[in-house]
């Protein structure tokens, strides 16, 4: 399974990935924002999206949104990561339809039980 | 006739009473006028300092910012040295995991081949085996006390290899500090970004040259940046509070605890 880790920040891409690689996923891929994110997924196989919300260019809101809308990716799983933890950002990010929800700072464990949650939902 | 000039007479003077309290009221408010032409007076030095001081702060702003954003640069790069020692100590605890591990396993195999040596003895030797059997079996207690001294000592080890790979891991998990500190300071350049055009504007107002144009070479200050200015840093695992019902959503609260996102996203 393919994992494309979006942030803009370079220290919490790297945090993402080595919690992934914890918890045993090892094929990863990185994006600094919504746009490269895009550009990756329309050029590469990619299972599954973890994003952040607050980022340049495109956010991470606006990623979700062009996926859901995309032609052959609308199904993608995607789990946002982020640092807003307000009760109104969750309702946002589920209008545009995340599979789930992570504020940061989170455990492995937690990233685990989300994507296990995402998983298990879709299968 | 002398009825109008005694009524002309009457309405004059009350004209001149009615000018002579004119002439009152102005000796009176000739002291209060002198003190609110002084107090103008005092007031222009007071009105240009502001001024001046606000061309300064308002100049001051962007370097400000920019020591701001050098702070967010520092830590980004301070957290990277970080993750990198961090990267290099979790790859030495696995290869020294693995030495243990590979060293337990070979400790194990000397015990079976020591077995299996008996066994041969006791085949090769027959019946003068009993007369052997004391001194091998001194000598095979020997062994098998080192052998369960280095076990011990691997057990040691393997523990100690675990509390240092959880606290590198601990610490990799802590350095999502560095994100939300940055986003807080991205706010703050934004509150700051903001502040100095209000003040550009009130300068202008007040007659003097837009600080742009004022300012040559500055710091720019950073705009369209995005951020979370309510960010916070919580110990990883605080949020997973769970309430009492986890299909409801704790309403005390305008933060989300991972109880209400998973409640949330149930009854989706």
């Amino acid at each position: 399974m393919k994992f494309l880790v979006v942030d803009d920040s370079p220290t919490m891409r790297r945090i993402v990935c080595n919690a992934l690689m914890e918890i045993g996923y090892t094929e990863l891929t990185e994006a600094e924002d919504g746009q490269k994110a895009m550009e990756k997924l329309t050029s590469e196989v990619i299972d599954f999206v973890i994003t952040d919300w607050n980022m340049p260019v495109m956010n991470g809101l606006e990623l979700t949104r062009s996926i859901r809308k995309h032609e052959t990716l609308g199904n993608l799983p995607i789990l946002m990561v982020t640092t807003r933890g307000l009760k109104e950002d969750v309702l946002s990010a589920m209008q545009a339809k995340v599979n789930n929800y992570v504020i940061k700072p989170f455990t492995p464990d937690i990233l685990r039980d989300k994507i296990d949650m995402i998983l298990k939902i879709g299968s | 006739m002398v009825m109008n000039n005694s009524t002309d007479m009457q309405r004059t003077l009350e004209r001149l009473d009615e000018l002579r309290a004119i002439f009152v009221l102005g000796q009176r408010a000739v002291p209060f006028i002198e003190e609110v032409v002084l107090l103008i007076k005092d007031m222009s030095p007071l009105l240009q300092n502001i001024n001046g001081s606000l061309l300064d702060s308002a100049r001051k702003l962007p370097s400000a910012a920019s020591q701001l954003e050098s702070v967010s640069q520092a830590t980004e790069m301070a957290t990277t040295e970080i993750l990198n020692l961090v990267d290099l100590a979790l790859m030495k605890c696995n290869e020294l995991g693995k030495r243990i591990e590979s060293t337990t396993s070979q400790v194990s195999t000397l015990r079976n081949q020591n077995a299996q040596f008996k066994q041969v003895l006791e085949l090769t030797l027959g019946e003068a085996w009993p007369a052997f059997a004391p001194e091998y079996e001194t000598h095979a207690g020997e062994q098998e006390g080192s052998m369960r001294a280095i076990e011990k000592g691997l057990g040691i080890q393997r523990e100690a290899v675990g509390v240092l790979k959880d606290g590198m891991t601990q610490i990799m998990l802590s350095l999502q500090v560095q994100d939300i500190t940055s986003q807080q300071i991205a706010s703050v350049n934004h509150l700051i970004h903001t502040t100095r055009e209000r003040l550009n504007k009130l300068t202008e107002n007040l007659g003097n040259h837009p600080l742009d144009e004022l300012e040559n070479g500055d710091v720019a200050l950073q705009s369209g940046s995005t951020f979370d200015s309510r960010a916070r840093y919580d110990l990883p695992g605080l949020r997973e509070v769970t309430q009492a019902d986890p299909a409801e959503v704790d309403t005390s609260s305008d933060f989300a605890s991972m109880g209400d996102i998973d409640a949330l996203f149930a009854n989706q």
